[in-house]
């Protein structure tokens, strides 16, 4: 079993702001299904594997991130999770970004700042990605030991 | 005499290193669970509904601007009252991804011309585009209208007849030079649909069109008498363009075109071209 880590419930800076990110990844994938019309069906599957895949990863990003620590989950199995899980989402982003057709992004809707919604999405993709691996490299750079001593699972102290 | 080991002896005491790269692994399950799970329900299943795909059409072309192909044209009819209708195919039952779904399509000169053709921007929703709805297909003045002949000579709802237009060689106002072509507002299958459901169209009559359908077997099927038809949502960011209503078309050259206020996309009226365009399924709960 992973549990019992003794650092206690402990949400270091990265790891709030990995959740945070997650949640921005999930809100901007759910955002365009409020458009009328079917087009957002077709703006996501084209390809296949797209920011529906994204957003279910996110969400499992942001249970791992905020309930790890609530069930006293080794940070390192954590942030070994959470690399996994933000580096599959960014990569994801960037295959389904590189192959839709922009004119199927113009045809959707009057809103036009959807011209932005990829690129926010790799945006936030990415620093789930740089928060996730803040927070593994301090969980791993840690002594396995560490936290038997009490010490936070990187150098943030915030809890 | 048996000697006591304890786990820590058999078991070397689990690093940070080792957690890390048990997180690594479970992570990595996860994200090829959720991909491969995504993937599956895209290929296997139809959630965007019915119709739709790569679809050739002919539209007015883009001549400048952002816009990324042309708006669609709409073939026209006329009837022996001098009404102008739009052509609305035959029904047909074809057969897309395994799925038999109903189409209104049928063989236009020299291209196959159906509802799909105008399924972008949400229009695919509208009622007026349900293939099986026995809708009127006459062309009919919309509510507001920026034409002050429009305004002025026929009321919201009437039905267009080619007598509005018998000074189309003339007309002209303050956009543009006079002679050009003659335009109206128009919508078309929408009776009884909300403001939000209403099929935009622009009309123009114009000597160009009638001039250029003589040596172009497409514009000949799919015009009458100098009419050209254009489902009126631009294809860039599916805001309503105009063609002479905005003074300010005139920094772009776009007097005498049809003019997008939003983008500044360009489209000429006069001419028609032939592409090709990703068109959104219609919702399955369509059904009337």
């Amino acid at each position: 079993m992973s549990r019992g880590d003794p650092a206690g419930r402990r949400w270091p800076g990265s790891l709030i702001g990995g959740v945070v990110a997650a949640l921005a990844v999930i809100a901007l994938v759910a955002a365009p299904f409020s458009l009328p019309g079917t087009g957002v069906w077709v703006y996501y599957a084209r390809p296949a594997v797209g920011p529906v895949a994204v957003g279910v990863l996110a969400a499992f990003f942001a249970l791992v991130g905020a309930l790890g620590p609530l069930f006293r989950i080794w940070p390192a199995i954590v942030g070994g999770a959470l690399l996994a899980l933000s580096l599959a989402m960014v990569g994801i982003t960037v295959f389904w970004l590189t192959r839709v057709s922009e004119a199927i992004v113009f045809s959707l809707s009057t809103v036009d700042a959807l011209r932005y919604h990829r690129w926010a999405l790799l945006g936030f993709a990415l620093a789930a990605l740089v928060c996730a691996a803040w927070y593994a490299g301090a969980s791993v750079a840690r002594r396995s030991t560490a936290g038997r001593t009490g010490q936070a699972a990187d150098g943030d102290s915030r809890s | 005499m048996w000697e006591s080991v304890s786990t820590e002896d058999k078991y070397p005491e689990p690093t940070s290193r080792r957690r890390f790269v048990k997180g690594v692994v479970g992570g990595a399950a996860l994200s090829a669970f959720a991909a491969a799970g995504a993937a599956g329900i895209n290929l296997t299943t139809s959630p965007t509904g019915e119709g739709g795909g790569l679809i050739e059409y002919y539209g007015v072309n883009v001549v400048g601007g952002p816009a990324p192909r042309p708006m669609p044209q709409i073939p026209i009819e006329i009837d022996d009252e001098g009404n102008v209708l739009g052509v609305w195919p035959p029904v047909r039952e074809v057969t897309r991804q395994g799925e038999t779904v109903a189409v209104a399509q049928m063989r236009l000169g020299d291209i196959t011309y159906s509802s799909e053709w105008f399924q972008y921007c949400g229009v695919e929703t509208f009622p007026g585009l349900e293939p099986t709805a026995d809708r009127d297909n006459h062309f009919r003045y919309a509510e507001s209208s920026q034409y002050d002949w429009q305004n002025q000579e026929v009321s919201p709802g009437d039905p267009v007849n080619v007598d509005d237009f018998a000074d189309y060689r003339t007309w002209g106002n303050e956009i543009g030079q006079p002679g050009v072509g003659k335009p109206a507002s128009v919508t078309w299958r929408s009776e009884g649909a909300d403001a939000a459901s209403t099929i935009p169209v622009l009309l123009i009559r114009s000597d160009r069109i009638g001039q250029a359908a003589r040596d172009d077997a497409w514009l000949r099927a799919s015009t009458r008498e100098g009419f050209v038809a254009i489902l009126n949502k631009c294809t860039h960011f599916c805001c309503v363009p105009g063609y002479k209503i905005d003074p300010a078309s005139a920094r772009f050259d776009a007097e005498n075109e049809i003019y997008c206020p939003c983008h500044q996309s360009v489209y000429n009226p006069f001419t028609i071209i032939r592409q090709s365009f990703v068109a959104f399924p219609r919702p399955e709960e369509d059904g009337e």
